[in-house]
């Protein structure tokens, strides 16, 4: 009787979850013309390839949609000139409503000042290095850019001693598990963000950060190798560039917290540490400070165009919808300070294989691994 | 802390059950005016005062009837006690409430006669559930003064009645007769009962997060129209309907399902009211609870309608224009609580006339039934204009564009506000049918279709809901 009872209950908590997953499939393909078979996340949106990860042509979730290069945004229109957006997820955009993230701003801002003169394409990957020199190669290769905008993300760099510029690239595996071929785990993922202040979620990633470190001890301050590896990779950056006749413009990086952590923002600083567990909170900003040291080093070292985007850009909620990415409000900021760097920043001679070549008439989307 | 907050729904309610079902019915009583306290103060501390005050004297003063009553003392001695109550609880109410309202209006009056009377205003704020608590507390020491009610000897009994947070901020208005003695006595939770309170629970924020906060932008929108064509104010008027109704009995579904899984028992405040077939039937239907406390203490003390067809009508407007005072301090209400009356006395005196078109039309009982719907429900929502509109011009205004109800209407919007509404309607339609309003527990539907039936629920309700919205009933 007892055991028919659970299996009874058993049989209908599985009904009720198979109706929630159906629910979000049906809710996903009404919305976004979604598979309703194939797993559809963030996660979809990129595949292994040469360089580490690249953008999958023509991909779409939710408001992020990739063009046929495999980057965020628009197709780039024949006869402009184009500029390259590079970075992490910053510049990639993850909060800002659509069409708001600062490289889409960007490029609405010369429109008006210039019609119809740029392109931004946007060839931001979520957690990249920018030492992942091929991929930013075959991306000026195909869009013929004559800037780069880089915009690095120096957490991306702890526990690395050893820059990526000269190292062969290899393949990332699929970020695509488990969770993202249950829709509704994502959903719940989301709505959890949403609801739960992050106060609340403390204890929790309190103990998934100590858990992370059960084996070795956290670091407080990162160790100046990395910070060397970062230089070396930000320098090989600017020579691709320059290589190929793209002007390079170096900006800052710049968080939610500004120069100090304030204690009411401390549940905030715990949330970017979980992805970094390794790191004790206290290196974080240490961190942040060094590397735009280094980038600010390197601008002047090359005479690159330099945007202070950490100095620029006010800390808080207004600009920054969690530790690092930006509001609306705060891409807007941004993409005011680098379409004025961009419009004065000189054009580099153009380079003999792209000499009136455009993006429209650019290398197609086949990929140049860098050996 | 609202109920569809995440501070309440993962941290106030989980903490308030888990140490009230540990506790024994004493206990239960202490913690629940603790937590009440403690709902109540997470808006503002200070609010605790007037609710304290109130509370306090009303309790005092039952007392002093009860003892009048024991030394076999008239009626009429009694008197005092509530005349005292009900100006200390109505003047509170009057203060905090109405004075600025009357004060500015008064102002106004003046200045268009050509006179300057120098009344000020004040920076008045409105303690949170006032009306509520306010009718509550003098239901209590009215019932006790009728000697239709025995005072409490306890008076965190009686503070708790009042404070219960379930329904202290917007309702059902409890009577003390009706949940005092849930309060004094010993609970027993039944299966039942716990799982009519989930459904209500689960059924309320559906209608709330859901219906109501998704319509909610397309009401603001349509009522910010400076100049509205007949197809704005039509869909204004349609969406509002349900977004009001799905709002505040969503908010009493909840309120009520809270109360059951605590083992109490709230009173019904919403029966279908848009199946009304005509005004009295409406008033049986919608706010039940504020509807017979104003016909208890306020209709009926008038002398209801005992004293001629002229009389009656007088009552009904009177109380139907304070009832719609109580709603908020503007005239829009006023006017809202006015047409209410209008339509009651309307009824009454066109109730022969239609009874003659009923028999008429008796071989088709289900067309007639139709149509006296369809007429009620055209009539609310009209009602529902005065209501929601932010001024008189406005009043005017939308209603003169209903002269071309289709100009420049919206079909988009329209089908939006029909896709939303849409469940709302097939379930309504059930109970309507079935006659059983906890249409989940019907035996026509088989336990896996329920169980499909609850997950779509809660899919609508935590993926698809409209931005937060606080409760339209808590601004009364």
């Amino acid at each position: 009787m007892r055991i028919g009872l659970i299996f009874r209950s058993l049989g209908y908590a599985a009904l009720a979850l198979l109706t929630l997953e159906l629910a979000a499939r049906v809710d996903d393909f009404v919305k976004d013309g979604a598979p309703l078979l194939k797993p559809y996340t963030i996660n979809t949106l990129f595949r292994p390839s040469p360089f580490g990860r690249e953008g999958v042509p023509a991909a779409r979730f939710g408001k992020w949609h990739m063009n046929t290069l495999g980057y965020r945004g628009p197709e780039p229109r024949d006869g402009r000139i184009n500029i390259v957006t590079f970075g992490a997820s910053e510049t990639f955009g993850l909060y800002e409503s659509l069409n708001h993230e600062y490289p889409r701003v960007i490029e609405a801002r010369l429109e008006d000042v210039r019609p119809q003169a740029y392109n931004v394409v946007n060839i931001a990957i979520p957690g990249v290095r920018i030492g992942r020199i091929g991929y930013l190669e075959r991306a000026l290769d195909q869009t013929q850019a004559r800037y780069v905008v880089v915009y690095p993300s120096p957490a991306n760099y702890i526990g690395t001693v050893t820059p990526f510029c000269g190292q062969a690239s290899t393949p990332v595996a699929s970020a695509i598990g488990l969770g993202d071929r249950v829709r509704l785990s994502g959903k719940l993922d989301q709505l959890a963000k949403q609801v739960i202040p992050p106060q609340a979620l403390s204890p929790v990633r309190s103990l998934m950060i100590r858990w992370a470190n059960r084996n070795e001890t956290p670091i407080a301050r990162v160790p100046e190798e990395t910070l060397n590896a970062f230089r070396e990779d930000l320098r090989c950056v600017v020579r691709a560039a320059q290589q190929r006749g793209a002007a390079p413009v170096l900006v800052t990086h710049a968080t939610y917290f500004g120069n100090k952590v304030a204690p009411e923002d401390a549940a905030m600083l715990l949330a970017w540490r979980r992805f970094y567990p390794e790191l004790r909170e206290e290196g974080f900003l240490d961190l942040e400070q060094r590397a735009n040291d280094v980038i600010r080093a390197v601008a002047a070292e090359h005479k690159v165009a330099l945007v202070d985007a950490a100095a620029a850009i006010p800390a808080g909620p207004a600009h920054f919808a969690d530790f690092v990415h930006f509001t609306d409000k705060g891409a807007a900021l941004m993409a005011g300070l680098i379409a004025d760097a961009i419009l004065k920043a000189p054009l580099l001679p153009a380079s003999p294989t792209k000499a009136g070549a455009t993006a429209g008439t650019a290398a197609g989307n086949e990929p140049i691994p860098r050996q | 802390m609202l109920f569809n907050s995440a501070e309440f729904l993962l941290g106030f309610l989980p903490v308030v059950l888990i140490v009230y079902y540990l506790l024994p019915h004493r206990g239960q009583n202490a913690f629940l005016v603790l937590a009440s306290c403690f709902f109540y103060a997470s808006w503002d501390w200070r609010f605790l005062a007037p609710l304290l005050f109130t509370t306090s004297l009303d309790y005092w003063i039952a007392r002093r009837m009860e003892a009048e009553v024991e030394a076999g003392r008239p009626l009429s001695s009694r008197r005092k006690y509530l005349v005292v109550s009900v100006i200390a609880n109505l003047g509170l109410l009057a203060f905090f409430k109405y004075f600025n309202f009357f004060a500015q209006s008064a102002v106004q009056l003046a200045q268009s006669l050509g006179m300057d009377i120098g009344l000020r205003t004040f920076e008045i704020v409105l303690p949170l559930a006032i009306s509520f608590y306010t009718f509550q507390a003098l239901s209590y020491t009215i019932d006790v003064y009728r000697g239709e009610l025995h005072a409490t000897k306890s008076f965190w009994d009686f503070f708790l009645a009042v404070l219960y947070f379930p329904h202290l901020i917007a309702g059902p208005i409890q009577r003390a007769a009706t949940l005092l003695p849930q309060v004094v006595n010993p609970r027993r939770i039944h299966r039942e009962q716990v799982l009519e309170g989930l459904h209500l629970i689960a059924w309320g924020f559906f209608k709330k997060v859901f219906i109501a906060d998704n319509l909610a932008p397309i009401v603001d929108a349509a009522f910010a129209n400076p100049t509205p064509s007949g197809g704005v104010t039509v869909l204004a008027v349609y969406a509002f309907t349900f977004q009001i109704y799905c709002d505040f009995s969503g908010y009493t579904d909840i309120a009520r399902g809270l109360a059951k899984i605590m083992g109490f028992e709230f009173v019904l405040n919403f029966r279908l009211p848009y199946f009304a077939t005509n005004p009295s039937d409406f008033w049986r239907r919608w706010h039940i609870s504020l509807s017979t406390w104003l016909r208890d203490y306020l209709y009926k003390p008038l002398g209801g309608n005992r004293d001629g067809s002229l009389l009656t009508n007088r009552n009904l407007l009177l109380t139907m224009v304070l009832g719609g005072l109580w709603h908020g301090a503007a005239w829009n209400f006023v006017l809202w609580g006015l047409y209410h009356g209008v339509l009651l006395v309307g009824h009454r005196l066109l109730e022969p006339a239609l009874a003659r078109v009923g028999r008429l039309l008796g071989s088709a009982p289900q067309l007639w039934w139709l149509i006296r719907v369809a007429s009620m429900f055209l009539l609310t929502c009209y009602g529902w204009l005065l209501f929601r509109a932010t001024s008189l011009d406005q009043v005017l205004a939308m209603t003169a564009s209903l002269a071309h109800p289709l100009q420049g209407i919206d079909w988009d919007a329209m089908t939006r506000v029909t896709l939303i509404i849409l469940p709302l309607l097939l379930v309504q339609v059930i109970q309507a049918r079935s006659g059983e309003l906890f249409f989940m527990k019907l035996p026509s539907i088989p336990v896996a279709v329920r169980v499909i039936a609850y997950a779509v629920m809660l899919y609508l309700t935590l993926f698809l809901g409209g931005q937060p919205q606080s409760f339209v009933y808590f601004q009364f």
